[in-house]
């Protein structure tokens, strides 16, 4: 089995014909580096590309799935730099996926580790899972999906709410809301989506990348164009003296003072 | 092995949330709440934050109670699984009106809780009846022998009660037999 190391933070296990892909960096809670970014998004585009993987599972283990992006990595993205960034294009790669992504979460899914899960087709959440965008504190939008993704599945105002108040709900709420599909034991939650990703494996390979396709498409073109349209709303944001403020009060560990500049 | 949890006086609300939120992250076995349990409620949104990870708690949330209680305190004995009460402690007469009561006694109590809620019964013999408090000499002991009695399995078996408050049956069912399927599949 693969071993991630602090260059290769993620880790790739072939459970038979199910590509488990796990975020590796406890110490930081998953954080999304730009290396764990790049790593992920080829993970996926090789699984996807790869006849003999039928089905993925995305995860960070039984503890914690992501607290979000490395905001020291993302406070050094410049505004014209973003949308070419590993940060867009992880998130663009899990959501181009042509075969079936089951996410195992457990603990912090903030941020972008949230919108990571929201790419994917079902979340089998833990019972510690918590869900958020909590990127309002800090002056800037989610950028990947946040202010888009939840709404398919939890309608209009949790996604407003979620995007606005950057207010974290447990699993319990997740499910009742539609976010999560199912609630496990935290303990099992990688068991219990590679079962669920074993499930649709076992089906009709060209089927379920059809289903996929077929689900997706009804709202693509759409998505697509807002999903570009948050990409460029947030490079816009990402210069702003609100953003650079929010960003160093994170830092700090200090209350940001907003001037709306 | 328990954590315990001291509630200073005069500690507001979103203090108690985080200080509670970071103490069932470490809790281990069960958690042993005791301490000053005369306080109100200073924001709304704090209470509720507390009182929600209490009632959503992954572990057992025992009480060691010894008066006065306040609405804090009534809060307390609501949400706890398992309380031990000093004797002569009650909970004050407008209990009901405590901040957070009536969905609190709905969800520990059922049905029972109409009347109770409505007339303003006596909340401590409606707990004792349930099993949830005992009265006891020593609140702190007879709540530490409570949660250890209730043994190494009862982080476990807490935290289906918790799906089982939170989610439909079939998915209830589905939650708890993960832990069987595991202890089977080490067999």
């Amino acid at each position: 089995m693969p071993q991630s190391t602090p260059d290769n933070p993620v880790r790739i296990e072939d459970a038979g014909v199910v590509r488990i892909v796990r975020i590796d960096r406890p110490a930081v809670l998953n954080a999304l580096s730009p290396a764990v970014l790049t790593e992920l998004a080829a993970a996926i585009r090789e699984g996807d590309a790869n006849p003999a993987v039928r089905a993925f599972v995305l995860t960070g283990g039984t503890e914690v799935f992501s607290a979000g992006a490395d905001l020291d990595a993302l406070a050094g993205i410049t505004a014209p730099a973003y949308p070419t960034s590993p940060n867009a294009d992880a998130f663009a790669a899990v959501r181009a996926a042509r075969k079936p992504v089951v996410a195992a979460v457990a603990g912090w899914c903030l941020g972008g580790g949230c919108e990571l899960a929201l790419g994917t087709d079902l979340i089998v959440a833990g019972d510690t899972a918590v869900f958020g965008q909590p990127e309002i504190a800090v002056g800037i939008i989610p950028g990947a999906g946040g202010t888009l993704l939840w709404a398919p599945r939890t309608g209009p105002g949790a996604q407003a709410e979620a995007a606005l108040t950057g207010r974290r709900i447990d699993a319990w709420e997740a499910r009742r809301l539609g976010l999560a599909d199912r609630v496990v034991p935290s303990a099992h939650v990688v068991t219990a989506a590679t079962a669920l990703a074993e499930e649709i494996a076992a089906k009709a390979p060209l089927a379920a990348a059809a289903a996929k396709r077929a689900m997706r498409g009804a709202w693509r073109a759409p998505l697509e164009m807002a999903l570009s349209a948050e990409v460029e709303i947030l490079s816009g944001l990402l210069a702003s003296e609100d953003a650079a403020e929010g960003t160093a009060a994170f830092l700090e560990k200090r209350a940001p003072r907003f001037e709306g500049r | 092995m328990a954590t315990r949890f001291e509630i200073a006086a005069g500690m507001r609300d979103a203090a108690l949330a985080g200080a509670l939120r970071k103490a069932l992250r470490r809790a281990g076995d069960g958690l042993l709440i005791a301490g000053d349990l005369s306080g109100g409620m200073d924001d709304a949104r704090g209470l509720a934050d507390w009182v929600g990870a209490l009632g959503d708690a992954p572990v057992p949330v025992a009480l060691a109670a010894r008066g006065p209680l306040g609405p804090r305190g009534v809060a307390l004995l609501l949400v706890a699984d398992l309380t031990a009460l000093a004797p002569g402690v009650a909970a004050p007469a407008d209990w009901p009106d405590a901040p957070g009561a009536p969905a609190l006694a709905s969800r520990a109590l059922g049905p029972a809780a109409r009347a109770l809620v409505l007339e303003g019964g006596d909340l401590v013999a409606a707990l004792a009846a349930t099993g949830r408090l005992t009265v006891a000499d020593d609140p702190l002991a007879a709540a530490e022998a409570r949660l250890a009695a209730a043994g190494p399995g009862a982080a476990r078996r807490r935290a289906s009660l918790t799906a089982a408050a939170n989610l439909p049956l079939r998915e209830a069912l589905d939650f708890d037999l993960w832990h069987h399927r595991a202890e089977r599949d080490s067999r």
